[in-house]
């Protein structure tokens, strides 16, 4: 059952991600990340991670894309005509490096390396660190301070947008 | 008030900096006042110094004040230190109240120039400069003094450098004087090298004690110290530079080319007699020069017409006698005919600027002539000064020039003492052709003759006083005593035993004549010069003119300086000029530029090429952040 | 078959390679953002295995801080990409290429 969910997630989050970075309309782009970030987000929840699901929904899906939605509505973009760079060795660089990457971080998952043997893994009913209670326990001890730094930094964010955007 | 001689150099250095960061806004009034005040201050405390060590013990008359230590580094010290004994203590006496007196001069004489500040501003300088010199107590302060008087004249020789020739005067004195300023910093080098030691009393001592009279090193460093000298006090055969300098304002050239810088060289020799008498070839070739320079120069100034110029050679001339005088061992009579010449030549350059000043920048004296009662205080002091550099009885320049004549006669026998008594019947003979020229006869220029300013004709006067009763201090056939050599005699007390030795056989014993007939003799010497003078261009004023028709070649030879300026011109000058102009041709402008811009043009190709790879676009970035990532892993995956 | 840390390292490694395709490929710049949220997305599900295959919680932690800054970056760039287009009616990769020699 669990395999079968997780092949499932996985080929609808690949497929529409392919499909994200192939569509020329961009509306249908935000679209299919939708598609792609909620099937990440069952990926996690298969992997034991509630909290970190529920946020991919929340945040993701109900916030970042929304605003993706909101400034392609805004600029009113016209479909493209051709979606491709025009750089000849940009494409064919670009083809290349991208299969070479794939390889070497396919190598990396299926032989494994260091600590990270194919063989490690932690019994599914063993585990309890997913949940609000032990994520939230460790964000406020040990990480409090890397916490703080990150609200900090989405402050800033919003002041920067605010005065990139004003009109003068 | 010997602990506070630092003072005599601080307060015209306070007045440079008054001058620079005040002069501006305070304006002219301020200027003087500051700039003759702290050089009044400087010779008061002088005087406080030269009183206090008057109070001592001969024997103890040596005070050094240790200001700072200017170099450590292993064995190599130098100190700041200021040496205070009865010979610099003489010169900064006679240094800082001939400036003084000069500064106040200036203030009438300067008055309507624009370059007023500055003018003061170098002027200070100077007195701080040549201050630094005669108190430095070993030989790199001396040398700093040295070249910072240097730089000083070459500053005001170009005073007013929109004038051509002014700067190029003042680039000749540079250069000239860099040819024995090298001499100079060698013997310093190898003094170092022979002593370890710069200090003066180390140096001198060691001097002693090591090295045999007659000794190879020596010799060599006395004879680089002598070049030294000859350039900084114009002597055969670096003399050229000082006619040239004359381009300077007149006070200038009586402050630094008459009165102080150009004895720096003299006040050298005799601090350091203690080497110059271990070495009788040094001393003999500082006597021929000093010898051949005072009757070279001294002839060719019987015929030069320009004011200044003939005083510029009258004091080249002079310088030779001191030199004469170190030359045969009596350093303390050379000291003394530096001061007493401080005093009248100086008073000479500022008649002649008063003169100049009164007739609006004319210098040629067949121009001049019948000032007598248009610029009587000038007159009297001309009068007085040319009395006293003719070496009259009982002016000034009797007392010194006389006792050179005689302890010339005396060591080196009576050949050397005619030619030394030619030079001062031509001394003489010239004075007085410009005293005729300039103030007697008829009037041969135009336009109103302006009555000097009381700034200044009293100078002129407190100058023409010293020039009068200022050799009485070394009169000893009047007193019994010779004030002077007795106050000396401490900082020269190993000459006498070098000296005499070698010298007494060829003098005294040939040629008994006691010191009364001989200054009978020069005082005689002298007359004759103003009495031929006063027959050619009083009485018979046609009588130079037939000479020069009938002697024409010899009259051109003078003229022209015996033509040294053209054969140096040739000699040196002008290889000198086109091998620079070759280097520049060739080595500079292909080798060295083309190297350079080379280089650049081959950064600049680099960069045009390269520069591409700033494309802008993003996605590019992008590309190349790709590589990078794959190559990080893969070289964690190759490992 | 047992699903394990290879199969998941795996669908990261892929939906990765396709962001980065998007970002080197594409030239409209809204779609090469959202094809960095697909790499950070596909970042956030390797860490997220890590944290399940190590039994420890701190990768879940990192892709806490990875969506914080997914959304400032979002934030940020998307407002760049408005006045871009303000300034020059364009959201072609290609033609904003003025920061250059």
């Amino acid at each position: 059952m669990t395999a079968l969910l997780f092949f499932v997630c996985s080929l609808v989050a690949i497929a529409s991600a392919a499909l994200v970075v192939s569509r020329k309309n961009p509306v249908h782009s935000v679209l299919f990340l939708i598609v792609c970030l909620l099937s990440v987000a069952l990926l996690f929840l298969l992997l034991g991670a509630q909290f970190i699901a529920a946020l991919q929904v929340i945040v993701y899906a109900g916030a970042i894309v929304v605003l993706f939605v909101f400034v392609l509505m805004l600029l009113n973009v016209k479909k493209e005509t051709v979606t491709l760079h025009s750089s000849t060795v940009q494409k064919l660089g670009a083809v290349i490096l991208v299969i070479v990457l794939l390889m070497e971080a396919l190598f990396v998952a299926v032989m494994g390396v260091g600590w990270l043997s194919k063989e490690a893994w932690i019994a599914a009913s063993g585990i309890s660190f997913g949940t609000v209670q032990s994520i939230g326990r460790e964000l406020f001890t040990r990480y409090l301070f890397q916490f703080e730094v990150a609200s900090v930094l989405l402050l800033v964010a919003i002041v920067g947008a605010i005065a990139i955007t004003k009109k003068r | 008030m010997l602990e506070h001689a630092w003072l005599i150099l601080a307060l015209p250095l306070a007045g440079v900096a008054g001058n620079i960061f005040l002069g501006g806004r305070l304006g002219r009034r301020f200027v003087s006042a500051l700039s003759c005040g702290v050089v009044g201050l400087s010779f008061v405390v002088s005087v406080a110094c030269f009183l206090e060590l008057l109070a001592m013990q001969p024997a103890q008359r040596h005070f050094e004040r240790h200001i700072f230590t200017w170099f450590l580094s292993g064995s190599f010290k130098v100190e700041g230190t200021l040496l205070l004994d009865p010979l610099s203590v003489l010169m900064t006496l006679v240094v800082s109240g001939v400036a003084f007196l000069i500064h106040v001069y200036s203030t009438g004489y300067m008055a309507g120039d624009s370059g007023y500040r500055r003018y003061f501003t170098y002027l200070n300088l100077f007195t701080f400069s040549m201050l630094t010199l005669v108190l430095g107590g070993n030989f790199l302060v001396l040398y700093v003094g040295w070249e910072a008087v240097g730089l000083c004249s070459y500053l005001l020789i170009g005073f007013w450098f929109q004038k051509k020739p002014a700067a190029d005067a003042g680039r000749k004195a540079f250069i000239v004087n860099r040819i024995g300023d090298f001499g100079f910093a060698l013997g310093i080098l190898l003094i170092f090298r022979t002593f370890g030691t710069l200090e003066f009393g180390e140096v001198f001592s060691g001097a002693e004690r090591l090295f045999p009279s007659g000794s190879t090193l020596i010799t060599g460093i006395a004879l680089l110290l002598f070049a030294g000298a000859t350039g900084k006090s114009a002597q055969i055969p670096l003399y050229t530079w000082l006619p040239d300098a004359m381009e300077g304002p007149t006070p200038v050239s009586a402050l630094i080319h008459a009165a102080t810088m150009v004895t720096a060289g003299v006040y050298m020799v005799a601090r350091c007699s203690a080497l110059f008498v271990l070495s009788p070839l040094a001393l003999a070739v500082v006597a021929i020069v000093g010898l051949a320079t005072a009757v070279y120069a001294a002839s060719i100034g019987l015929v030069q017409n320009d004011l200044k110029r003939v005083l510029a050679y009258s004091t080249i001339s002079q310088l030779g006698y001191m030199f004469l005088a170190c030359g045969v061992g009596a350093f303390a009579v050379g000291i003394f005919h530096l001061m007493t010449h401080a005093f009248f030549k100086a008073l000479l350059f500022l008649v002649a600027g008063a003169v100049i000043h009164a007739l609006a920048g004319e210098q040629d004296i067949t121009k001049m002539g019948g000032l007598r009662s248009k610029l009587p205080v000038s007159y009297w002091s001309f009068l007085i000064a040319a009395l006293a550099i003719a070496g009259v009885f009982p002016f000034a320049g009797f007392f010194s020039k006389d006792e050179i004549l005689w302890e010339t006669l005396l060591r080196r026998g009576p050949l050397v003492w005619a030619l030394g008594a030619v030079g001062a019947l031509m001394t003489a003979f010239y004075m007085f052709r410009l005293l005729f020229l300039v103030f007697h006869g008829t009037a041969r220029h135009e336009g109103h003759v302006h009555a000097p300013p009381f700034s200044i004709k009293l100078p002129l006067v407190c100058l023409a006083v010293l020039s009068a009763v200022g050799g009485l201090v070394g009169a000893p056939l009047l007193f019994g005593r010779h004030f002077v050599k007795e106050f000396l005699s401490p900082v020269f007390r190993h000459v006498n035993g070098h000296v005499a030795a070698g010298t007494h056989e060829a003098g005294a014993g040939h040629f008994v004549v006691s010191e009364l007939s001989m200054a009978v003799v020069s005082v005689s010497i002298a007359v004759l010069g103003i009495v031929l003078a006063y027959r050619f261009y009083v009485i018979s004023p046609d009588v130079p003119q037939r000479l020069k028709e009938r002697f024409a070649r010899l009259y051109s030879i003078l003229f022209n300086k015996y033509y040294v300026d053209e054969i140096y011109d040739t000699l040196f000058v002008r290889p000198l000029v086109s091998f620079a102009t070759a280097l520049w041709r060739h080595v500079d402008a292909l080798i060295i530029d083309g190297a350079v811009n080379g280089s650049a043009f081959l950064v600049e190709t680099a960069s045009k090429v390269s520069r591409r790879l700033q494309t802008g676009g993003v996605q590019n970035y992008a590309l190349s952040i790709v590589v990078g990532a794959i190559a990080i892993l893969a070289f964690w995956l190759l490992r | 078959m047992p699903v394990g840390v290879s199969h998941y390292l795996a669908v990261s490694a892929v939906i990765f390679a396709v962001g980065v395709a998007g970002v080197l490929l594409r030239r409209n710049i809204l779609v090469v953002l959202m094809s960095i949220e697909l790499m950070l997305n596909a970042a956030n599900l390797a860490f997220v295995t890590f944290s399940r295959a190590s039994g420890a919680v701190g990768g879940q932690i990192v892709v806490l801080f990875v969506m914080t800054v997914a959304a400032a970056e979002v934030a940020v760039g998307l407002a760049i990409v408005l006045i871009a287009f303000r300034a020059r009616e364009t959201t072609d990769v290609d033609e904003m290429n003025v920061m250059k020699w």
